[in-house]
C-alpha cells in the first residue's frame, strides 16, 4: 500500500508540473479518438478520409476548449452523411440542433461526455461511462452520455442500410427519412441501454454524495451492480445473448477505473476520522472531518563527507551582496 | 524579492479570470431576476425551436402515412392536442431554466465575492510591499 501511495504521491506531483501539456495532450487524444472513429465508421467522404486530416483536426482542437472538438466532430459527421445522402444528412443536422436546444444550451461544458460516450459505446463498453460522470460530475452530467449515445446507434443505423440509403431514388426518399429515423425511435437496444446508464450514473452520484463510510467504494459497487443486472436483463429481453460477455468486461473495467478514481481523488482514512459540534449566532455544526491518506514527504538530506572550511567572510562577497565597490572596504 | 503569498493569490486570479470567472463576470453585471428572466428568454426561444425541430423530425417519421393522416385527421382535436404539448414541454424548460439560472447565479455571486476580496487582498499585499521597499519596482 505504501508502494501506491508513494505512485500516486509522484503521479500527482508529475501531474501538477505538467499539467500545461497533459490536458492540451488529453484534448488531443480525445479529439483523435473520435475523428478516426467517426471516418472508420461512416467515411464516405474520401478525402475527409484520409488520417492525415485527422491528425491536423485534432490538434488543431489541441488548442481549443474540448467544445470545438465535439463541433468538429459533428461537422465530420455532416459532410460524411452529405456524400452518402443529402436526406440522412439533413435529419443528423436537425438531431444535432435538437440536442443543442434541448441540452447544450442549459449545460454546457460536458465535451467529454459526449465524445467519449460513442467512442466507448464502438468498443462495447460503455459501461464505463456512468461510473466515471457519477464520480466526478454534476448528475445533469448524464444527459450528454445521452446525447452520445442516440448519436452513436443514429450512425449504426446509417452504417446498417447503408446500401439502401446512397440510393440515389426519388421514390424511395421518404422511406430512407423513416429508415434512418427508426434506428433511434424504434430502436429498443437504445432504450435499455440509455436507462440503465442513466440510472446508474445517478446512483453512483447519489451515494458517493452520502456522508456514510467507504461512500465511493459503495456507489462503485451498487452503480455497477445496477447497471451490470439491468443491461444483462435487457439482453435476454431483447435476445441478445452475445453481448453478455461484453456487459460483464465493461462493467469489470468500470469497477477498475472507479477504483483508480477513488484512489486518486478520495482515499480518506477513516480510522482517524474526527467528529466536531460547534456553533455561532445562526446556526449548529456538526462536523465530520476525515483526513486523507497522505505519505510524508521524504526530506533529501545531503551528507557532505569533506566539508569545506570556512574561511570567513571575504571582501568580494560582501561587495557582491552591497553592490558597493570593493575599494570602499579597505578602510 | 518575491512575495509568494501575492504570487499564489494572483495565479489563483488569472486562473479565475481565465476560466468560470468570464461568464461568472457577465452574471455580476445583472441583478438575479434580469439575469434569471433574460436567460428564461433565451431559453424560451431555444425550447420553441426544439419543439419545431421535434415536429419536423415526427412528421418525417411518418411522411409515408401523411396522406391518409392528413385525410383523416381532425383538425381541430390536433391543433389543440398540439398546442398542449407545446405548452407543457416550454413550461418545464422554463421551470429548468429557472432552477439551473438561479444556481448559476447564486455559485456567480459567491465566486465573484471571492475573487473580489482576493483582489483586494493582493492591493493591500502591493501597498504593504510600497511601503516596505518604496520606489522599488
Amino acid at each position: 500500500m505504501t508502494k501506491l501511495l508513494e505512485m500516486r504521491e509522484v503521479l500527482q506531483g508529475f501531474y501538477g508540473k505538467y499539467d500545461l501539456y497533459i490536458r492540451p495532450a488529453l484534448r488531443f487524444v480525445t479529439a483523435l479518438a473520435a475523428f478516426l472513429l467517426i471516418n472508420g465508421s461512416i467515411g464516405y467522404m474520401v478525402r475527409l478520409k484520409n488520417p492525415v486530416v485527422a491528425i491536423v483536426l485534432a490538434a488543431v482542437c489541441t488548442f481549443l476548449p474540448i467544445g470545438a472538438a465535439a463541433v468538429l466532430g459533428a461537422l465530420m459527421i455532416l459532410v460524411h452523411l452529405y456524400a452518402l445522402s443529402l436526406e440522412v444528412c439533413a435529419v443528423c443536422l436537425l438531431l444535432m440542433l435538437l440536442m443543442f436546444f434541448m441540452y447544450y444550451k442549459l449545460a454546457p461544458g460536458n465535451g467529454y461526455g459526449t465524445i467519449w460516450t460513442p467512442v466507448l459505446c464502438h468498443f462495447q463498453i460503455p459501461e464505463i461511462m456512468p461510473t466515471v460522470l457519477g464520480l466526478s460530475k454534476e448528475p445533469y452530467s448524464v444527459l450528454s452520455m445521452v446525447c452520445g449515445m442516440i448519436l452513436y446507434y443514429f450512425l449504426k443505423g446509417v452504417r446498417a442500410n447503408e446500401a439502401l440509403l446512397s440510393v440515389t431514388d426519388e421514390e424511395n426518399r421518404l422511406s430512407k427519412l423513416t429508415l434512418v429515423l427508426n434506428s433511434i425511435v424504434g430502436n429498443q437496444e437504445l432504450y435499455v441501454t440509455a436507462a440503465a446508464l442513466v440510472l446508474s450514473a445517478l446512483l453512483v452520484y447519489v451515494i458517493r454524495r452520502q456522508s456514510v463510510k467507504h461512500a465511493w467504494s459503495i456507489a462503485i459497487g451498487v452503480g455497477n451492480g445496477c447497471n451490470l443486472a439491468l443491461l444483462l436483463a435487457g439482453s435476454f429481453l431483447l435476445g441478445k445473448s452475445e453481448r453478455i460477455l461484453g456487459i460483464i468486461l465493461g462493467t469489470a473495467a468500470a469497477v477498475l477505473i472507479g477504483l483508480g478514481m477513488e484512489f486518486f481523488l478520495f482515499h480518506l482514512d477513516y480510522t482517524r476520522t474526527e467528529r466536531v459540534q460547534f456553533e455561532d449566532d445562526e446556526y449548529y455544526y456538526y462536523v465530520k472531518a476525515v483526513p486523507k491518506v497522505l505519505l510524508p514527504t521524504k526530506k533529501k538530506r545531503v551528507k557532505q563527507i569533506n566539508k569545506r572550511k570556512n574561511s570567513g567572510i571575504s571582501k568580494k562577497s560582501l561587495q557582491e551582496e552591497f553592490e558597493i565597490d570593493e575599494d570602499l572596504l579597505d578602510d | 524579492m518575491l512575495n509568494t503569498e501575492r504570487i499564489r493569490l494572483m495565479t489563483r486570479l488569472a486562473a479565475y479570470e481565465q476560466g468560470e470567472g468570464k461568464e461568472y463576470g457577465r452574471i455580476g453585471r445583472y441583478y438575479r431576476h434580469d439575469y434569471v428572466g433574460l436567460q428564461m428568454i433565451k431559453v424560451f426561444f431555444c425550447s420553441t425551436a426544439a419543439f419545431l425541430i421535434l415536429l419536423v423530425l415526427s412528421v418525417l417519421y411518418q411522411m409515408e402515412d401523411l396522406e391518409r393522416f392528413l385525410y383523416q385527421m381532425d383538425y381541430e382535436k390536433f391543433a389543440s392536442g398540439l398546442l398542449t404539448r407545446y405548452i407543457l414541454f416550454v413550461v418545464f424548460y422554463q421551470a429548468a431554466a429557472w432552477i439551473v439560472y438561479s444556481l448559476r447565479y447564486r455559485k456567480g455571486s459567491k465566486e465573484q465575492k471571492l475573487y473580489h476580496s482576493r483582489l483586494k487582498k493582493v492591493e493591500k499585499l502591493y501597498e504593504r510591499e510600497e511601503r516596505q521597499f518604496p520606489g522599488d519596482d
